[in-house]
């Protein structure tokens, strides 16, 4: 009956935590779009009631799921929010400030529960310090007269306590989830005016001690509570555990105005059936901190079940193949049948295998809504005035892929704001607005996602850069063409920022930019203007865990190469082929490309082992290019990535591999790892 | 919660070690520490069985903190001992 610390439950309650979990942080994610979306001035009334209720909720959540630590924070903040509701302290601008770091504050203790990462408890404290001491200097609201304060008879007929009985008969799992009736109660209470708090256990089944599941509820809750809290707060209270069908409430109003022995006005209407309670009135309109009306048709499924699903139908996709292949060499007069059942099942298996993967895409507007506080905070710092715009949120995108580009991006923000955007001293001086727009869009452009980061700053200095490439010892020359001046900006250790800041100007941005958008399969595209300004354009597959690849042979084996990094192929001229330092080049429009041999760095036994008599792909990854030595080109196909290390071990060159229609595995190779070897041999 | 089943087994064997029809059946809860809303459930349950058994269960020597979580959970009622006669 007593619960000792660190005694093992029988119960995995991770699954149970994680709701908490994904519904805290859809909570400051709701708080922080709507603190941002403030700039200085003061919530209205119903912005005010969704950042209070977002807090409530988390800190209701926290208690019941047991993450005490969690409360202290939300408790205060929640303390000033009401008084600031209720208007007994006045709204200051530094307040939002206050707020979203309050909630940076939580969002820490959060990932320490969810993830293990280090919680720096100092900050905790001073933002829970500041947080009260905003409390306490908050000085009385002056008085309106009666006439001027419209708002006054609303929060008069808001304050009227009124008699409510709730009877919550929970699910039979409640304790099982580690769900603790005490913190529900006393939240409860906490709603109750002083001395006015009943609560009634009562048992709703009486089975045999012998046979009852000790862990399954049988008890159903009556309380009875006088109350000024509204509806919506005391159903508040319920909302990690409760379903609409499990909670009654009926409430009357006391109505101080009526004397006794008249009747009393038609008790409130009941919530709509069929919801969780906590989501009540979730659709409407600018109600913040709720989820959005189409949680209505859709559930949560785990990750890692999308990613099972995603690898059978790469499976399925395999099999198809292999099915279709073996039925080449069928008479198609006598197997009709066979193939036009195939043929249908190459198309049901290619419409399932784009519905599977449209469930993992989500949409671009989870990165994108990192990026205004970003901005504002760093505007801030630097003294600039920005216009925030994006465009295209909704685009979607693979879930994998939100979660490599949020660094990219980030940096690209950073930069823009930090060398591309002027002070509005400059900006004047140069005619243009002292505000500053800095823009992130997207859009899906044929099979890719293309995301642009654009500026109406100064644009890049062409010579500049130049002067910072030959510096850093960079080869670079005059003569380059803009687009080749402007990739110099991605070698390591490039920085033209005369000054290093906390903001930018490390010199290790913009390589850790093109690496990171390089590793998921994307490219980097540059155009900019002196004094209009620059444009950044990342384009990005729609997803990771199948590629478009050449498939070309090397002796009897097979190799795909991915399509991103190929930008020809050609059949050599003696007199392209040279020597540079005893290795062999091609001479391609007057670049020299190392050619790189398969059968030797595969150690392959290949029918084409000299340049002239193959086919040489050109290849282009990490701003390095080279020319791949192949006996022929195969086919484009799309391919499904297979992990190499899962299944047997790492093969140094290849970045995965899969499986082809005739059952045989091929390599996907590695185009930076394939130079690295190159340059070992 | 975490001690539901090892609750369940220790007052099953007290269930079954209670000859019929005796009258009265002290619970001690004494050594109790601390209870959650599982294990009030656990007891009232217990107490219906011992009455079932047509004995009349009485809880003795409930610390004071104890108390105070019966009561805030709810569970006052259905864990009271009966009136004295």
């Amino acid at each position: 009956m007593t619960t000792p610390k660190g005694e093992t439950s029988s119960v995995d309650l991770n699954r149970f935590n994680e709701v908490f979990f994904e519904e805290c942080a859809e909570n400051l994610a709701e708080m922080e779009q709507i603190l941002i979306s403030l700039g200085d001035r003061e919530p209205d009334h119903e912005q005010m009631n969704a950042i209070f209720r977002a807090a409530h909720s988390i800190k209701g959540g926290a208690g019941i799921f047991g993450f005490q630590d969690m409360t202290v924070v939300t408790h205060v903040m929640e303390s000033l929010l009401d008084r600031l509701r209720n208007r007994e302290i006045p709204f200051v601008p530094d307040m939002i400030d206050l707020f979203l770091e309050a909630g940076d504050a939580i969002a820490m203790q959060l990932a320490w529960h969810r993830e293990g990462k280090a919680v720096n408890q100092e900050a905790i404290d001073a933002v829970r310090a500041k947080l009260q001491r905003a409390i306490d200097a908050g000085a009385p609201a002056p008085e309106l007269p009666p006439e001027l304060d419209e708002g006054a008879t609303a929060r008069e007929e808001e304050l009227l306590p009124r008699r409510c009985r709730l009877t919550f008969t929970p699910d039979a799992e409640i304790f099982a989830r580690g769900i603790r009736m005490e913190s529900i109660i006393s939240e409860l209470a906490e709603l109750a005016e002083p001395g006015e708090f009943q609560c009634r256990a009562q048992l709703i089944e009486l089975p045999d001690l012998a046979e009852l599941d000790p862990e399954r509820c049988m008890t159903r809750w009556n309380f009875a509570l006088l109350t000024r809290a509204s509806r919506e707060q005391v159903l508040d209270v319920f909302m990690f555990v409760a379903d609409e069908e499990q909670l009654q409430i009926e409430d009357e109003s006391v109505d101080r105005r009526t004397p006794a022995g008249e009747p009393a006005a038609d008790p409130p209407i009941l919530p709509p059936p069929g919801r969780r309670a906590y989501d009540n009135g979730e659709t409407a309109p600018g109600a913040f901190g709720r989820r959005g009306g189409e949680t209505e048709s859709s559930i949560r499924v785990n990750v890692t079940k999308v990613d099972q699903l995603v690898n059978q139908i790469g499976e399925l996709l395999i099999t198809q193949a292999m099915l279709s292949q073996f039925a080449v060499g069928l008479d198609p007069i006598l197997h009709e049948a066979l193939q036009r059942g195939l043929a249908q099942l190459e198309r049901n298996t290619r419409d399932l295998q784009g519905i599977v993967m449209s469930i993992r895409l989500v949409p671009i507007s989870i990165v994108f809504s990192r990026f205004p506080r970003l901005v504002r905070e760093i505007a801030a710092k630097l003294g600039k005035q920005v216009e925030f715009k994006t465009v295209g949120d909704s685009t979607e995108l693979d879930r994998g892929l939100i979660e490599k580009i949020a660094d990219p991006l980030g940096h690209l923000v950073r930069n823009a704001l930090d060398h591309g955007l002027e002070t509005p001293e400059r900006r004047v001086a140069s005619g243009k607005s002292p505000t500053g727009t800095l823009q992130l869009s997207a859009s899906q452009v044929g099979g890719r996602i293309v995301i642009d980061v654009t500026d109406d700053g100064a644009g890049l200095n062409r010579d500049k850069i130049i002067a910072k490439a030959l510096e850093c010892g960079i080869p670079c020359s005059e003569a380059m063409s803009d687009e080749e001046v402007w990739q110099l900006i991605f070698a390591p250790g490039f920085s033209t920022a005369s000054e290093v800041t906390d903001i930018s100007g490390r010199g290790v941005g913009m390589d850790v930019v093109i690496k990171n958008v390089q590793s998921i399969g994307g490219r980097v595209q540059i155009a900019s203007e002196a004094g209009r300004g620059a444009r950044f354009t990342i384009s990005l597959p729609l997803t990771l865990a199948i590629l478009e690849g050449l498939s070309v042979a090397v002796g009897e084996e097979k190799f795909i190469i991915p399509l991103n990094v190929v930008i020809e192929s050609l059949q050599p001229q003696p007199e392209q082929l040279k020597s540079v330092n005893g290795r062999e080049v091609v001479q391609v429009r007057g670049e020299y490309l190392p050619i790189l041999k398969l059968h030797r760095m595969f150690n392959l036994e290949a029918e084409v082992t000299e340049p002239q008599q193959g086919i040489l792909v050109m290849v282009e990854a990490d701003g390095e290019r080279g020319a791949i030595l192949v006996d022929a080109l195969l086919d484009e196909q799309q391919v499904v990535v297979k992990s190499i290390e899962t299944n047997f071990r790492r093969v140094e060159g290849s970045a995965g591999a899969t499986i082809l229609g005739d059952g045989r595995v091929a390599l996907i190779l590695d185009l930076p790892e394939l130079f690295a070897m190159h340059k070992k041999l | 919660m975490e001690r539901a089943r090892e609750l369940h087994l220790f007052l099953l064997e007290r269930l079954d070690g209670l000859p019929e029809q005796t009258g009265q059946a002290s619970i001690d809860l004494s050594r109790v520490d601390d209870i959650d809303a599982c294990g009030c459930q656990l007891l009232a349950l217990f107490l219906e069985s011992v009455k079932r058994r047509g004995s009349t269960p009485v809880i003795v020597a409930t610390p004071a903190a104890l108390s105070e979580r019966i009561e805030a959970l709810g569970f006052r009622d259905l864990l009271a001992s009966p009136p004295e006669p």
